[in-house]
């Protein structure tokens, strides 16, 4: 070990329980977060796999309906 | 980290979304840089319902909708399940006077860890600012 990673750990030790707890699911995520994720192909995949017509905002406007519980659907 | 809010999937997904270029583009520019993308649970629910209703009301095929999904599912963010985002929520939904407390959620995962929050819905944005100076319209996105 380090003397870097022994100082994080001693410092990561004396936090109370609920910061702990907050620091490691925020390194849990960094850790589970795929790194160099291809967005262009995904993006390509999206827009050659859509026909949602020409109307404006009905996403939003869906969804807005649904936190506001006015979705009458 | 950055707090994605649902509008902003669905936009990045939607062509027939004002915010289309915008999340997409604001998509890319984490994704390249590895920024640590995250959302409250209610995310993936709240992606489903919406893609549902709009094949309900025939605005897109179920075919159309079943894919958006599955892509949307694949994107990197990372859902925080943290207790501790319900009572935040509760009492950020009280403090802005939101009916409900399902936008609240994004809000209370980007304040616990000190991220920001990222919407297509501007009214919410109207709604918090400028108590909350963390809380941006993804159709101001422009890549530094």
């Amino acid at each position: 070990m380090t003397s870097i990673e022994h100082d994080i750990i001693q410092q990561f030790a004396q936090l109370d329980t609920h910061t702990q707890q907050r620091i490691f699911m925020q390194l849990h995520a960094y850790m589970h977060t795929p790194k160099n994720f291809d967005f262009d192909a995904w993006r390509q995949n999206v827009n050659t796999r859509n026909d949602a017509p020409c109307a404006d905002n009905h996403a939003l406007n869906a969804l807005r309906e649904l936190r506001a519980g006015e979705d009458d659907a | 980290m950055i707090v994605v809010d649902a509008s902003v999937i669905l936009a990045s997904c939607l062509p027939s979304e004002v915010a289309h270029t915008s999340a997409q583009s604001a998509l890319r520019f984490w994704l390249a840089r590895n920024e640590l993308l995250c959302a409250p649970p209610l995310l993936r629910a709240e992606l489903t319902a919406v893609l549902r209703k709009l094949v309900y009301t025939q605005r897109l095929e179920q075919s159309s909708a079943d894919h958006l999904l599955q892509l949307s599912l694949q994107l990197p963010i990372q859902i925080i399940d943290d207790t501790a985002i319900y009572p935040r929520s509760l009492t950020l939904a009280h403090q802005f006077g939101q009916p409900r407390a399902y936008d609240t959620q994004y809000l209370a995962v980007a304040e616990l860890f000190n991220g920001v929050l990222w919407t297509a819905d501007e009214r919410f944005v109207r709604a918090v600012t400028p108590t909350c100076t963390n809380v941006f319209d993804i159709n101001t996105f422009v890549v530094a």
